[in-house]
């Protein structure tokens, strides 16, 4: 009894947690399910939580995650395609069709995904770029901070008019990057790792063609997320590109604090970004306004 | 030694009449029908038929279910080789699936079979006791727009009135017949 009253409340958490945000959720597979082949197929190597693990392949990064589309996460678990030994990571006697997506789904409740920040694009490209000698140097100069990695995954989005909301991934590919002219670009997209009051984990810096903040959130399954991204709502709006003193919101000591934790870590994502940007006007030069 | 005989009759007749009547206590007792193993089915709507096929037919809370819906168009005429139902393929499926108190659990997308024409599966987990509500929202390979409603009963058995049988069950595949010209005309 008191366990199917556990259930029932974990339900309705389940339910206000789907439907906390006003756009519905979206699952490849049944999450609830794939936790359980999760911990009994997966859990031994990548760890409980999905952090690593004994094979410290982390499943809750969301930059890198984010790279790896679903169908790619599909043949990797079914047959280990694009892992250096495919035959150990076969699950395709293990686990069946839908088990398959059932885990993707699971997974992808772990970090956050593309489609809670742009939900109305229709197209996006993805890379890892390094930020330069200059830009550390700004970032220095503006944010006080010397960065050790240097490095992080920008998702930049494109929006097609009649095809809003079908989002589809574009591959490094000349010919099919050429189709994504600036016009159409919706905006940037860089997680990148966050400390604040007890938080430590990823956010998520959404930006407009001119580097304004449409949305900056934290993954909704930790600790004070739901507090956290309501102070965060409120960066919303600020910044631009070449951003050079910090925000300021009002709200108090508590949200200085929040700003000056947030400010450095847009200043990274802002200069990633710029590593972007550099190499679509490489690309674009020619092309007619 | 007759004392100790009627006494052992007696308790026999107690004993005997006790389990016989103790059945009529409530009334009769119903025959409830075992929870089926799977259950079917059918909506035809605006030119599509979709068959749900959910196993187990009847699931508990927090117990999976798979729900395998065969998507076909209903064509005016019949195909030459489908017959009156034309299996949908390359089709994007999702279920939109709201629980009994009203809230919109998720969309969960319904993922093309191996090996299979027109064939959907997802899986979905209820949490709650009741009767679920699903919205199939899709579009075909050339960019229609289907649109289905169906019902899922968790841990409601037996099936109340509107939801037993197996929906639009009319137009079972009936191939067009084959006609043959007689030879040498």
């Amino acid at each position: 009894m008191k366990v199917s009253k556990l259930f029932l409340a974990f339900g309705v958490l389940f339910t206000t947690h789907a439907t906390a945000s006003d756009d519905i959720r979206t699952f490849v597979g049944d999450p609830l399910n794939g936790k359980k082949l999760y911990d009994k197929e997966c859990a031994a190597c990548h760890g409980k939580n999905g952090d690593g693990g004994r094979t410290s392949v982390s499943l809750t990064d969301s930059g890198r995650m984010n790279l790896i589309r679903d169908d790619q996460m599909f043949s990797m678990i079914q047959v280990g395609r694009g892992l250096k030994k495919p035959g150990d990571h076969s699950f395709t006697k293990k686990l069946k069709f839908l088990e398959i997506w059932d885990v993707i789904a699971h997974v992808r409740e772990g970090h956050m995904t593309i489609g809670d920040f742009f939900p109305t694009a229709s197209r996006y490209v993805s890379k890892t770029y390094e930020i330069d000698k200059f830009g550390l140097d700004r970032i220095k100069e503006r944010a006080g901070v010397t960065l050790k990695d240097k490095k992080a995954a920008v998702f930049t989005f494109f929006t097609f008019e009649g095809e809003e909301g079908n989002l589809q991934y574009i591959p490094q590919d000349p010919i099919k990057l050429d189709h994504l002219s600036k016009d159409k670009k919706s905006g940037y997209l860089v997680f990148l790792p966050f400390e604040h009051a007890g938080f430590s984990g990823e956010l998520g810096v959404a930006m407009d063609p001119d580097g304004q903040i449409t949305k900056l959130l934290v993954h909704r399954g930790a600790k004070n997320a739901d507090l956290l991204n309501k102070d965060l709502s409120r960066f919303e709006g600020m910044g631009k590109k070449n951003q050079a003193e910090p925000f300021k919101v009002g709200g108090g000591k508590k949200m200085d604090a929040v700003a000056k934790k947030v400010f450095p870590v847009f200043m990274r994502a802002m200069e990633t970004v710029t590593m972007y940007d550099r190499e679509e006007n490489e690309r674009t030069w020619a092309d007619p306004n | 030694m007759t004392s100790w005989l009627r006494a052992f009759a007696v308790a026999q007749v107690a004993l005997f009449s006790s389990t016989a009547f103790a059945q009529f206590a409530d009334g009769p007792t119903e025959k409830v029908e075992k929870k089926p193993e799977s259950r079917s089915w059918t909506v035809t709507k605006d030119g599509f038929s979709m068959s749900y096929l959910f196993v187990p037919g009847i699931p508990d809370p927090n117990q999976v279910t798979e729900i395998v819906i065969v998507a076909s168009a209903v064509p005016k005429t019949p195909h030459p080789r489908y017959g009156s139902r034309v299996p949908l393929e390359n089709a994007r499926i999702a279920l939109e699936i709201t629980n009994p108190a009203g809230e919109v659990v998720g969309s969960f997308v319904a993922h093309e079979l191996p090996l299979t024409s027109g064939k959907y599966g997802v899986h979905f987990t209820a949490q709650q006791e009741g009767i679920y509500s699903i919205r199939l929202k899709g579009k075909t390979a050339d960019g229609k727009d289907i649109r289905s409603d169906v019902k899922l009963p968790v841990a409601v058995w037996p099936l109340p009135k509107e939801l037993q049988g197996s929906g639009d069950a009319e137009g079972a595949r009936t191939a067009r017949r084959v006609i043959r010209k007689p030879v040498g005309k």
